[in-house]
């Protein structure tokens, strides 16, 4: 008598099939960790030539520079909650154009200043619906990224311009 | 030989405490003169007080109430010719401060909106947008008009506003509500009729549809007939006890501050539209009359 224990039978089908869900497994975990890395990317570039970065996409002569009372009342944010804020808003009431860019003390906050964001949205595009087409056009079009310790929110005729200025910048 | 005193020394001698006792006499009979004229003075003062209060005790409270309004209508009247005086100024430097952004709102002219509410659409709107009025008096947003004046009278009665501003128009001659112009001076009759049960004692100004520029007649040929559409509404507001502020020559003389678009106007028209609905509140006499009663008021729930 022997007394072996029988070896297993594994068919290569099978055997294909495991490999394979081990490979995308490992994939998606290297996606996700990538993903993960970059939202939390720290950037260590000054606000200023973030900013400026961003203002040259920008058409200037329709905003106009808010100060925290305005970014109170029109986001809910308090601007000595963050180590830095700069809103431009419509000089016209009838103006769609926007631009925020928020340098966050921790990453933690990019949440809230999302719901902010998120909350004047779509009240401009309830103020501007069956009523102004080409604004209600650009606030569909509006923006908003995060990258890290920096959010931009970018309402404009080109946003995607300006959207790439960001990136560039950090 | 005894010793002689010379006689001019002994003379002089003599006369130093005769002088010093005059003037004495002197001060004494000035002070006593000069008590004697106040003790005099007072027992007048005194006197007409007594019999001011003698009168005052005969006379009824409703009347001393009269007196105390009559005063404050004088002051008010005061304040109105201040501003008629004052107008051209007011208005110039509250253009001016649009040109600052560090100040572009709270000139002097803003000040002397009290105790209102202003409801209207986006025209309106402008007035807290660009920070003249405040934004808990301003019931103004994009696409409002005058079927959306329901929607506010909880917020209205809350404020019990001495007088309230009506500014609509552009989406309702857009939408042609009402059918036409008498149609609509009907339907916004029918709307301030409804919210003057909820507010009784406020005062309703109707602002005049401001004109639109001759580039917006192609998309909304309504647009050239605003003036029948003003005329239909200063006919309504008339048989009905309302205020109707006229804007349309303040809006022709400043063409040059429209938008864009021959809608709306530019910050800087403010100003000059705010000046017009003040000169309407202020010629208005029943409106001064309510605000002497508003000032009464206040007076008499601060003082202790």
């Amino acid at each position: 008598m022997s007394g072996s224990i029988p070896a297993k039978h594994t068919s290569p089908a099978a055997a294909l099939i495991f490999a394979l869900l081990k490979i995308a497994a490992i994939v998606l975990l290297l996606f996700l960790m990538i993903v993960q890395l970059k939202g939390q990317k720290i950037s260590k570039a000054d606000f200023d030539t973030v900013e400026k970065a961003v203002m040259d996409t920008v058409d200037t002569s329709v905003i106009k520079e808010a100060d925290p009372a305005m970014i109170r009342r029109l986001y809910g944010l308090e601007s000595k909650d963050f180590d830095r804020i700069i809103l431009y808003y419509p000089s016209s009431n009838m103006g769609a154009e926007e631009v925020l860019l928020v340098k966050l003390h921790d990453t933690d906050q990019a949440g809230l200043v999302r719901q902010a964001v998120d909350r004047r949205l779509s009240a401009q595009k309830a103020s501007f619906a069956g009523y102004g087409a080409d604004q209600t056009a650009m606030l569909e079009a509006a923006q908003i990224d995060v990258e890290g310790n920096y959010i931009l929110f970018i309402s404009s005729a080109q946003p995607d311009k300006t959207v790439a200025a960001f990136k560039k910048s950090l | 030989m005894p010793r002689q005193t010379s006689p001019s020394k002994k003379k002089k001698t003599n006369v130093i405490p005769d002088v010093i006792v005059l003037i004495f006499l002197i001060t004494a009979v000035v002070l006593i003169l000069t008590h004697h004229a106040r003790s005099r003075q007072n027992e007048a003062a005194v006197k007409e007080g007594r019999e001011y209060l003698a009168q005052m005790d005969s006379v009824k409270p409703e009347s001393v109430e009269a007196v105390i309004k009559q005063h404050q209508l004088d002051k008010i009247a005061l304040e109105r010719q201040t501003i008629l005086n004052h107008m051209s100024d007011m208005v110039t430097k509250a253009a001016a401060s649009v040109t600052d952004d560090s100040d572009a709102s709270a000139p002097s002219l803003w000040s002397y909106f009290k105790d209102y509410a202003l409801l209207g659409d986006s025209r309106a709107s402008g007035f807290s947008y660009y920070g003249y009025l405040s934004e808990d008096r301003c019931f103004a947003d994009l696409g409002l008009t005058i079927e959306n004046i329901p929607d506010y009278t909880d917020q209205l009665t809350a404020l019990d506003p001495s007088y309230v501003l009506f500014s609509f128009g552009a989406n309702g001659v857009k939408n042609m509500i009402g059918g036409d112009a008498a149609g609509y001076a009907e339907e916004y009759r029918q709307k301030l009729a409804q919210l003057q049960e909820s507010l009784p004692d406020s005062r309703f100004f109707v602002l005049s549809i401001l004109p639109t520029l001759p580039s917006t007649y192609a998309d909304t040929p309504n647009f050239q007939n605003i003036d029948a559409y003003n005329a239909a509404l200063k006919t309504m507001c008339d048989a009905n006890g309302y205020v109707f502020i006229d804007c349309t020559d303040t809006a022709s003389q400043h063409q040059d501050l429209y938008e864009g678009d021959g809608i709306h106007v530019s910050a800087a028209f403010y100003p000059y539209w705010g000046a017009d609905m003040l000169l309407g509140i202020y010629r208005d006499p029943e409106s001064l009359n309510d605000m002497a009663d508003q000032q009464m008021t206040e007076k008499s729930s601060t003082t202790p």
